[in-house]
């Protein structure tokens, strides 16, 4: 499988309290990959390495097959990107923003992005200073779509959006995917908007990358288990345990990864009952995979 | 790429730039008409003394200029957390480079400005044979202080913050060892002023500013 981006080793320390430390990442060509983490977890931070706005302390950066930060001007041609907040000149209409953007893109599209400012609704002479956020939002997926990207980085791209203006911008964002294949690599801490649309996760927290699975893998093997008399000394378990919390009485209640049908038979072999296997949706999964990524690293502490 | 850098240079700083020219352009003409009653026509010595006042002014017109556009355009930048320059697909000394490039070149505007203003401020007087009017000259040094102005304040913005930093630490500490080094060793008194020589007169880098700056001359 090769990757429109792999991270390996990559640091950074910005201030005194945050730091990326051995940060490894991988976001295989063609997929859409949802970047999930808390708000301050450095998906933000990320980005902007990865993009080569900020310089790593140590570790390499593929992009695209290009060296970041060296070769991020090279990778940029080729990547659409939507930041978290409004990054355009407030001066310039969206006529002349929309050319001043295509003067630096080769491949851009005219009519495609003559296309998208009618279907957003989008006033040619309106000045970007003046955009309400939806419009604002709208405005700057165009420009990042009528590039024609390879690969789309999306930074919390319908973060603060009405649900009209999230699904126009999510449904223009999913047409391109669809018909030109490219990778998308979006962050963001709405979770179930990521279900919808994304093929792998990527769980960020704590400046360090804490799971990283397809998505099928990520809904479907963790698992919340009611267990009657734990076993005690139990063989290993062939799932990983992200929790273990006392229930009722003797019972158990365990939060467990990599999670197979087949694997009751490890709990009669052990003597336990095994009461009831609960299927956890996306944001409880992610909740879990963050809480047992801190209790980890808050014993390894 | 360089024409629409240009024109959103322009856009950013159009505003700074027309009250400049406006400006440049009246000051010769404001500086002679309230002189000029004063003056009665007829002393050498003081049309002299009214170009160099004109002259005065267009250096201050000039250096403020040429600030005035580096910080706006920086500001721009600053604002949206110069995350749009950073994301352009050029490289960041080229993108540096074009924003440089295009703000020198709208710094001709208030040089024009100074250039007609005092050309027809220089007609407005009978100058006496041994006194000539240097408009041209006036406004090619205008142009230089504003791109030298223009060049230190964009130097200074875009250079990394802990960087310029360390520029002005350096500054203050070089300043501060030569101040003392003249009261310590006079004898390096002579050293000390062939640099300081050759950093304002011309063709050292400030030479421009601490020039001769008059509109009227022999």
């Amino acid at each position: 499988m090769t990757h429109a981006i792999s991270i390996d080793g990559l640091a950074y320390r910005a201030g005194r309290h945050f730091a990326i430390r051995d940060l490894r990442m991988h976001v295989p060509n063609g997929s859409v990959y949802g970047f999930l983490g808390p708000n301050g977890s450095g998906k933000t931070t990320t980005i902007r390495l990865l993009l080569g706005m900020l310089p790593p302390a140590d570790g390499t950066i593929a992009v695209l097959g290009h060296d970041v930060p060296r070769g991020a001007h090279q990778a940029l041609a080729r990547i659409g990107y939507v930041p978290e907040r409004l990054h355009l000149y407030p001066m310039l209409t969206i006529e002349e923003t929309m050319r001043h953007h295509a003067s630096f893109y080769p491949r851009w599209d005219r009519a495609e992005a003559e296309r998208l400012r009618r279907a957003f609704e989008l006033r040619a002479e309106q000045r970007v200073g003046r955009l309400s956020k939806g419009e604002a939002g709208k405005l700057m997926m165009l420009l990042a779509l009528a590039v024609r990207p390879e690969l789309l980085v999306l930074d919390e791209p319908t973060d603060g959006l009405d649900p009209v203006v999230r699904r126009d911008v999510l449904s223009a964002l999913l047409e391109y995917v669809s018909t030109h294949s490219a990778t998308v690599l979006i962050s963001s801490h709405l979770v179930h908007e990521q279900e919808r649309v994304c093929d792998w996760i990527g769980v960020m927290d704590g400046g360090r990358l804490v799971a990283e699975m397809p998505m099928h893998a990520f809904r479907s093997g963790i698992k919340r288990l009611r267990i009657a008399g734990p076993p005690v000394h139990a063989s290993p378990a062939p799932f990983g345990i992200l929790a273990r919390r006392a229930g009722a009485g003797r019972e158990e209640e365990w939060v467990v990864r990599d999670w197979r049908d087949d694997m009751t038979s490890w709990f009669a072999s052990s003597d336990t009952a095994l009461r009831e296997v609960v299927d956890l949706d996306l944001e409880e999964s992610f909740v879990e995979t963050l809480r047992a990524a801190r209790d980890a690293s808050g014993r390894a502490a | 790429m360089l024409t629409q850098t240009l024109y959103v240079q322009w856009k950013w700083n159009r505003d700074f730039l027309a009250f400049y020219t406006v400006v440049a352009f009246a000051a010769p003409l404001v500086i002679l008409w309230v002189a000029l009653p004063h003056l009665g026509l007829t002393s050498a010595r003081e049309l002299v003394s009214v170009g160099e006042a004109v002259g005065t002014a267009t250096e201050v017109i000039a250096v403020l200029a040429g600030l005035t556009v580096a910080w706006q355009g920086y500001g721009v930048d600053e604002r949206v957390g110069h995350i749009y320059a950073l994301s352009l697909p050029v490289t960041r000394g080229r993108a540096l480079a074009m924003r440089a490039g295009t703000a020198s070149l709208t710094l001709a505007l208030p040089a024009v400005g100074v250039w007609i203003g005092a050309m027809v401020a220089a007609a407005q007087v009978q100058l006496p044979p041994s006194l000539h009017s240097y408009a041209g000259s006036l406004a090619s040094k205008a142009l230089l202080a504003a791109w030298l102005a223009h060049a230190c304040m964009f130097a200074l913005c875009y250079s990394a913050r802990r960087r310029a930093k360390v520029v002005l630490v350096l500054l203050i500490i070089g300043v501060s060892t030569l101040a003392v080094a003249t009261v310590v060793a006079p004898s390096s008194r002579p050293a000390i002023t062939r640099a300081g020589d050759f950093l304002i007169s011309n063709p050292g880098p400030f030479g421009v500013l601490f020039g001769r700056w008059t509109l009227i001359d022999v």
